[in-house]
């Protein structure tokens, strides 16, 4: 036989209605009747209060409740005071007593229910499924006015009262999921758990909350676009249907929506409506409803009939009296909703530590970053190489059009006190960031940071070994020049450059040796102070070394990059000797060991090229670097071929 | 930024402070079936006094009412103790001198001086005339006091006695005084009574219960009279009359019961009436007629 007695009443009513939970966060912050899995798309702190009237033959004002989210991570929590939620009726009782002077007084009693205040969590396991559980207290008091019977000298009656009180606790879990953009799917429980915490008189038992288990159904989708329809359905067969449509104004939503009930324990079959108007934007939502109910609740209602089916639900039942509500929240981020994210990063080269001004100047990678929004966004890219930069290094911002994606260069900068010599796998974290300090994205990806020594193999790059021993080589060249000041001081000043460039030759190579090491593709170059105390070096070295003392000096040089032939490159030095054409003859006869270059000025100069690994003396070197450079550079058109490149230093 | 927040909290106080009106309350009407509809009210206010013999029930409970100077009581009446019933039935007519109030020594109003001006029958069967006694307190001392004469027919058991009465039917009346016309009529007796009381918890403990269940019928109401019997003297005092619903139970208020002082009494008498009144039969302003059927239960208390 099946029993109709006792089916549930609407367990999942909200007092705003019933809307697409992922539309907008603010809309069911507060409802953890119709959304026991705490489910939100909020992104950081929300606060919601309800306030409100009911319309009873004289219309009183609530505050519905107040409610607080916040989300750490994926993790959600919500608490809610909910002071609103209470409903009293008031009896006679049944019982009267006749007093001494034969008149009648009728016992009343008053018994009410409350839900006192909540609390949710729910953990968003991916961006579309999230589960969680809730926990609600309710307060039921029974106050009864009873006889007493006093047996003094005389017996006579007082009439007193007793409250009994029966607080539960309510406890649900949910899961909900979307399996697209626009659909979204809820399965809870209804009174899983009811943990009583005062257990009710056996008298008021019966008058306690019904708490008949369940199952929640919800189904929300989205098929046209700024349109949804919501289910709730309870296995009991309670169910509301919600209808919302939507209007983007005012750099917000403007919504519209009817939400209908059933509820068994109600008439007629749909035993309301509730209306909505709301607007929700970025940082607030307000919504204004109401709850008609389709029969005249203001009418005396029967004891017998709330004896026998009680109350399922405390804002929403037989008794229960049309409302007007407006619900304000409010979306206090603190978190920026992400605006762009990465598609792929590209690390377009490994870290040359010394090299580090060449990544002031050029991307060390590169990213393709997506604009989610439908507003221009300026992106922020910024980087961080563990173990070099102690800060992130802020690259050049880049406007991103709508929904647009584009490439965004990544620089950096390498501290000069970067020392580690040890070349090794480390890590770059990538940000993105918009207006505010928060980040919309990271990615990580591995690089390999070369140690300080390492050299890409482009001469071009040699330079930033010449410029970061630069104080070594001003004290060392000072040093030797100091030895020869009187010889330097009875010089002409056109021909000291061209002697100072001699005589730091000469000593330099007095110590030295050539350490032949045909030079690779990418290579290992030592500093002038290192190639000093190694006592040699390759030609990189060597060239390094000699020009950094010039340059310390104020002579400016330049490289010659023999680039490889058969994997065999090479580099010479130039120096400027800052002797006019026709001043040449003051150091040589022979046109053919010296070029003219035209400085910045367009002034035409005397370069003399300097063969660093002729560890003999100046005037050999600079035979076997004419010799070298008239070779390569002209008879063998290297300068026109590209096969022989001129690197000014500075 | 700031001032929004202010703002908020300002909102949130303001509405937390304006908003605290209860919801109105939903007012029940009371319907209901199974919850009591019980009147209740103190038979004996005073304890210490008892006002004994009725003339219709031996255990003294049930009372009868004095505001009429001509009273005519038929009572069916079962009494059950320890599982043993015995029946019997009685007829009283009592006609008062209510110009002839008696008094106790103390100046309460006892009772008046009863007359016995002619001959009464019931159903054929004249009712004897004997003196109309009451027992009260004076001072500690039980006295006895005649009021005058009574008409009296009791029902003890025998076949001829057994005559008169009847449940659910009606008993003829006739009055034939020495100095008027004579009187008559037909006097209806209520269903047959019949109850049962199931005791839960014990006095000393103070959770004692009682629920009384009779077999209901259509009259509109039954009287449940709750007395206690002492364990000296085995003197009855009705306590409390509650009046219910004829709906077949009645919970007795658990405080009726637990006030009961447990020393002083060792017996409970529930005491179900269910009762035909009918007022000024044949015109006359000053007659009461009282057709009454009585089940009183005796239990120990637990």
């Amino acid at each position: 036989m099946i029993s109709l007695a006792k089916v549930s009443a609407q367990s999942s009513f909200g007092l705003s209605g019933y809307w697409y939970p992922a539309y907008k966060s603010g809309y069911l912050l507060n409802s953890l009747e119709s959304n026991p899995s705490n489910f939100s798309m909020l992104k950081d702190w929300g606060l919601a209060l309800s306030y409100g009237g009911e319309f009873a033959n004289s219309t009183t004002s609530n505050l519905y409740l107040i409610s607080l989210s916040k989300r750490l991570g994926n993790h959600l929590i919500s608490v809610r005071y909910t002071p609103g939620y209470q409903k009293e009726f008031v009896f006679n009782n049944g019982e009267s007593i006749v007093l001494h002077d034969s008149t009648t007084q009728s016992l009343d009693s008053k018994f009410t229910y409350k839900e006192l205040f909540g609390m949710g969590y729910s953990y968003k396991f991916s961006d579309n499924i999230s589960a969680g559980f809730s926990f609600r207290y309710f307060n039921q008091t029974f106050n009864q006015e009873a006889v007493f019977p006093v047996f003094s000298d005389s017996l006579y009656l007082i009439r007193d009262s007793q409250t009994e009180k029966a607080n539960f606790w309510r406890g649900d879990i949910g899961i909900a999921y979307n399996p697209a953009n626009n659909v979204s799917i809820s399965i809870a429980s209804i009174n899983l758990i009811t943990m009583n915490e005062t257990p009710a008189d056996s008298l008021v038992s019966p008058f306690e909350i019904r708490k008949t288990k369940g199952v929640l159904f919800g189904l929300s989708a989205a098929p046209l676009n700024n349109f949804d329809l919501n289910l709730l359905y309870e296995s009991t067969g309670s169910f509301q249907l919600g209808l919302n449509k939507f209007w983007n104004l005012w750099n917000g939503v403007l919504g519209l929506g009817v939400t209908s009930f059933h509820d068994k324990f109600q008439s007629p079959y749909i035993a309301g409506i509730i209306p909505a108007i709301s607007y929700s934007n970025d940082l607030f939502g307000i919504t204004f409803s109401g709850v008609k109910y389709f029969t005249n609740r203001n009418l005396p209602q029967p004891f017998s009939t709330f004896e026998e089916d009680g109350i399922n639900n405390i804002i929403n039942n037989r008794y229960s009296l049309d409302k007007a509500i407006l619900t304000l929240s409010f979306t206090l981020n603190t978190i920026n909703e992400q605006t762009i994210k990465f598609l792929d990063v590209q690390v377009l080269t490994d870290i040359y530590p010394t090299l580090s001004d060449n990544y002031l100047t050029y991307p060390f990678a590169k990213a393709k970053v997506v604009n989610i929004t439908d507003k221009p966004v300026s992106v922020k890219p910024s980087s961080k190489i563990q173990g070099i930069n102690p800060d992130r290094i802020d690259s050049p911002p880049v406007i991103i059009p709508p929904l647009d994606t584009v490439e965004v260069p990544f620089y950096t900068i390498i501290p000069h006190t970067y020392e580690r010599e040890k070349t090794g796998i480390s890590y770059i974290d990538f940000y993105l960031a918009t207006t505010s300090n928060n980040d919309d994205d990271h990615i990580q990806k591995p690089i390999l940071v070369n140690g300080v020594n390492a050299w890409d193999g482009k001469v071009m790059n040699l330079r930033y070994f010449i410029k970061r021993d630069f104080q070594f080589s001003m004290n060392y060249a000072k040093d030797i020049l100091s030895g020869y000041k009187s010889e330097l001081d009875t010089l002409s000043y056109a021909l000291s450059i061209f002697y100072k460039s001699k005589i730091l030759f000469n000593h330099l190579v007095k110590n030295l040796v050539y350490t032949s090491a045909p030079r690779a593709a990418q290579d290992y170059v030592q500093f002038p102070h290192e190639t000093v105390k190694l006592k040699g070096g390759n030609c990189d070295d060597l060239s390094v070394c000699y020009s950094s003392l010039l340059e310390s000096v104020g002579i400016q040089t330049a490289l010659v990059d023999y680039k490889p032939d058969k994997g065999i490159g090479h580099v010479t030095v130039l120096v400027n000797t800052q002797l006019s054409p026709a001043q040449a003859k003051l150091i040589t006869q022979n046109d053919s060991k010296y070029l003219i270059r035209k400085n910045e000025m367009g002034i035409d100069e005397i370069w003399v090229p300097v063969e660093t690994t002729s560890l003999t003396n100046f005037n050999t070197a600079w035979d076997l670097g004419a010799q070298k450079f008239n070779d390569d550079a002209l008879n063998n058109l290297g300068l026109a071929k590209g096969n022989v490149q001129i690197v000014d230093v500075y | 930024m700031k001032n929004l927040k202010i703002y908020i909290l300002l909102l949130i106080t303001g509405l937390t402070i304006y908003g605290c009106d209860n919801p109105a309350p939903t007012q029940l009407i009371q319907d209901s079936s199974t919850q009591g509809q019980v009147k209740v009210e103190v038979v004996t206010k005073d304890t210490g006094n008892v006002y004994y013999n009725n003339g219709f029930d031996t255990t003294g409970v049930a009372q009868q009412s004095t505001n009429y100077s001509n009273i005519i009581t038929v009572s069916g009446t079962k009494v059950t103790r320890e599982d043993e019933t015995t029946e019997s039935a009685f007829a009283q007519v009592l006609f008062y001198d209510t110009s002839h109030p008696i008094k106790s020594p103390m100046g309460d109003t006892l009772g008046f001086l009863t007359m016995s001006p002619g001959i009464v029958m019931f159903n054929g069967i004249p009712a004897l005339q004997t003196p109309y006694r009451i027992r009260y307190n004076g001072n500690g001392l039980q006295i006895d006091t005649l009021l005058g004469q009574q008409y009296l027919l009791i029902d003890n058991g025998n076949v001829f006695s057994r005559l008169f009465f009847r449940y659910n039917s009606q008993i003829h009346f006739q009055y034939i005084p020495r100095k008027t016309k004579p009187i008559s009529f037909d006097i209806p007796t209520p269903p047959e009574i019949t109850g049962k009381v199931k005791l839960t918890g014990r006095l000393s403990n103070k959770n004692l219960n009682a629920v009384v269940q009779w077999d209901k019928s259509s009259s509109t109401a039954v009287e449940l009279i709750i007395g206690a019997i002492t364990s000296d003297s085995k003197d009855t005092y009705p306590l409390f009359k509650l009046e219910s619903k004829d709906n077949g139970s009645i919970t007795v208020p658990s405080k009726l019961l637990n006030a009961i002082p447990p020393k002083r009494y060792d017996k409970l008498v529930f005491t179900l009436v269910r009762k035909i009144e009918t007022n000024n039969p044949e015109g006359d302003s000053n007659l009461h007629v009282l057709s009454q059927s009585i089940h009183t239960i005796i239990l120990d208390i637990p």
